[in-house]
């Protein structure tokens, strides 16, 4: 994990300079002028929970798959980290779309069917932490969270990418569009593609920080308990 | 010794107290859902500020905000790694 340490250090020199080209160097959209650099946190943001959600899936499914004990513990404990952080990415992903909202169409919250598709997500999450909160026995919260996280890792991408595009949506075309096309300018394209990696990184950083922090709690419960 | 104060509470009574945290922060969140639903008031803003003024501070301020944030998780870091040296040299 020495690798992975390293490439999430990066985190200290990719945000300063995402936080930099995103303010003084990317120039504004055109039609939704200053405020549209919030773009270039909303959008990693969002992007970082639907893959923290995904790495919550895969090793969800490692982990119900493996037989080595050790390795099964640390699977449940990642897995349960990744989805804790993309329930927190989605939650700031959230925010950061309010606040645009607000400037764009008049109010924090309108109900329109990407933003009501990302409270389901967020409640299907929040269900696993009190799923997973009310089993103490650690076998049993394991297997049944890891089914869980699969299951919603499934339906993920239905609300993220399907309902926003079966219901009219006052919400701007994704990156990932049915025209196939990118409609940013290489600046803002360049900008957000440093932000993306930025987010990624501090994500990375954050779940090897936590594994570590409860590899070592269980370490200690096992001395005071020897 | 004396346990550390995050290992003195049973399972059981953990459980009950995350399940409690979670059901507060649902209630939280739909709550804030409802308020900000009735703040359209678009005549009430105030005209965007396009200056490059506003656009320095803010970076300041994201600059200044970042760094602390930072800082905490190299702290953390390092904690981390004298505690796991500590644990492997069986102190």
């Amino acid at each position: 994990m020495k690798w992975f340490d390293r490439i999430t250090h990066s985190i200290h020199i990719l945000m300063p300079l995402a936080i930099i080209m995103a303010f003084l160097w990317a120039p504004p959209a055109d039609i939704l002028g200053e405020s549209s650099r919030i773009l270039y946190f909303h959008v990693p943001l969002a992007w970082v929970a639907v893959f923290a959600f995904a790495v919550s899936g895969v090793l969800s499914i490692l982990y119900l798959s493996s037989k080595n004990e050790t390795k099964r513990d640390t699977f449940d404990a990642y897995a349960h980290h990744s989805a804790v952080l993309g329930l927190l990415f989605t939650l700031m992903a959230v925010i950061t779309g309010s606040i645009w909202a607000r400037i764009s169409w008049g109010s924090f919250w309108n109900w329109d069917p990407r933003e009501t598709s990302i409270v389901i997500v967020l409640l299907i999450y929040l269900a696993y932490l009190s799923l997973r909160a009310v089993i103490p026995e650690p076998n049993r919260k394991g297997r049944i969270g890891a089914a869980y996280l699969i299951i919603a890792m499934s339906v993920v991408p239905f609300f993220v990418f399907l309902v926003p595009r079966i219901y009219e949506s006052l919400h701007p075309d994704t990156i990932i569009n049915a025209e196939r096309t990118v409609h940013l300018a290489p600046q803002m394209r360049a900008t957000l593609i440093v932000s993306v990696c930025a987010f990624t990184a501090l994500y990375g950083r954050l779940l090897f920080l936590q594994g570590r922090v409860s590899s070592l709690a269980q370490r200690i419960e096992e001395i005071y308990d020897e | 010794m004396n346990k550390p104060i995050f290992l003195l509470r049973n399972p059981y009574e953990r459980s009950i107290l995350r399940f409690l945290l979670t059901s507060i922060t649902v209630a939280v969140f739909m709550s804030s859902i409802l308020f900000a639903q009735d703040s359209a008031d678009r005549r009430s803003s105030p005209p965007a500020d396009d200056g490059y003024g506003s656009l320095y501070i803010v970076t300041a301020v994201a600059l200044a905000v970042w760094i602390v944030i930072s800082a905490y998780l190299i702290w953390i870091d390092r904690k981390l790694a004298r505690l796991e040296k500590e644990l492997r040299q069986g102190k």
